[in-house]
């Protein structure tokens, strides 16, 4: 394909998105890892809060700075045993 | 081997418990996160100096000190040496293919565009590792290309006072594996031998600039001129 034509493609793939729909795939790709405080001294951060079973927890232990990241069931857990959490909240 | 195929030997640096893990299954793990500017994949240089600066930055973040010998900084990190087999149509070479950089720089305009819009994402910068996030998997790149190639120019505050130069960077080459599959001999490097002489060129990295001072006949006097 020539160059003209995918840059053609790629406007058109925009194109039919609106922009709470671009906002929703920015943020499923990175775009804003939302930082939540757990509990006393950890906070985490996840990417896809709108869909919660994929999202990747990373706990941080404010005292010394240690980060761990978890997969999406592990993070479950580990944000689970700390407090019930209101996704929604910022 | 086809003659498409090119064979790329690579450098990653990682915690000593995770380059151990991927050495006994014989497969990289991917990085996610905002601090990787190509996005989600596995990271390598084909310099070992770039492996080692990161090993050492993650070391000082961590232990709030830099490391003070070999043993100091091995027994907590390491760097693999890997061989990364890909065919040259599967790269997606930001450097040198200007079709590519076209491409990204379109999906960057076409976010920006709508962005003034945005109503959870004012604020927030969108990194370029977003942007090729999207490409991969929303637009299906990965369908096409296992490897991203792109060099970032780092360091100019290190030139800042030398005009003269256009060479004023530090230019960081980064590979970032989408596909892992393509990385194949994963070992241990022992930096032992190398260790020497990757201390003196991290001075020369952090090298600040020397201060000399020039006679000036229309002055009549002597100016300081900032040199590198």
């Amino acid at each position: 394909m020539s160059l003209k034509d995918e840059l053609k493609e790629i406007d058109e793939f925009f194109n039919n998105m609106s922009t709470h729909e671009l906002e929703d795939m920015l943020i499923r790709n990175g775009a804003m890892e939302k930082k939540y405080i757990i509990d006393e001294g950890f906070t985490f951060s996840y990417r896809n809060f709108d869909e919660y079973e994929n999202f990747i927890a990373r706990v941080k232990k404010q005292q010394n700075g240690y980060y761990k990241n978890f997969n999406s069931d592990e993070g479950e857990s580990v944000i689970n045993s700390y407090t019930n959490i209101n996704l929604g909240a910022a | 081997m086809s003659n498409n195929i090119i064979e790329l030997e690579a450098f990653h640096g990682t915690k000593r418990q995770r380059g151990i893990e991927i050495i006994d299954n014989g497969q990289m793990k991917k990085s996610i996160g905002d601090k990787h500017w190509l996005g989600d994949g596995a990271y390598f240089y084909e310099q070992l100096f770039f492996s080692y600066k990161w090993i050492k930055d993650m070391f000082k973040s961590r232990q709030y000190r830099d490391h003070s010998t070999y043993e100091d900084l091995i027994e907590k990190y390491l760097i693999l040496h890997c061989n990364i087999k890909v065919n040259k149509e599967r790269i997606f070479d930001i450097d040198n293919n200007f079709e590519h950089k076209c491409i990204f720089d379109r999906f960057t305009e076409k976010i920006n565009e709508d962005k003034q819009y945005f109503e959870r994402l004012s604020n927030q910068n969108i990194g370029d590792g977003v942007v090729l996030n999207i490409i991969f998997s929303e637009y299906k790149y990965i369908n096409k290309y296992d490897v991203v190639i792109a060099s970032f120019e780092t360091k100019k505050s290190k030139y800042k006072n030398n005009d003269r130069t256009r060479l004023n960077f530090v230019l960081e080459k980064q590979i970032c594996v989408k596909n892992l599959n393509v990385v194949y001999d994963i070992i241990e490097y022992n930096l032992k031998n190398e260790y020497d002489n990757l201390i003196y060129l991290m001075k020369e990295y952090n090298n600040k600039q020397k201060e000399i001072t020039t006679y000036s006949t229309k002055r009549k006097g002597y100016s300081r001129r900032y040199l590198f």
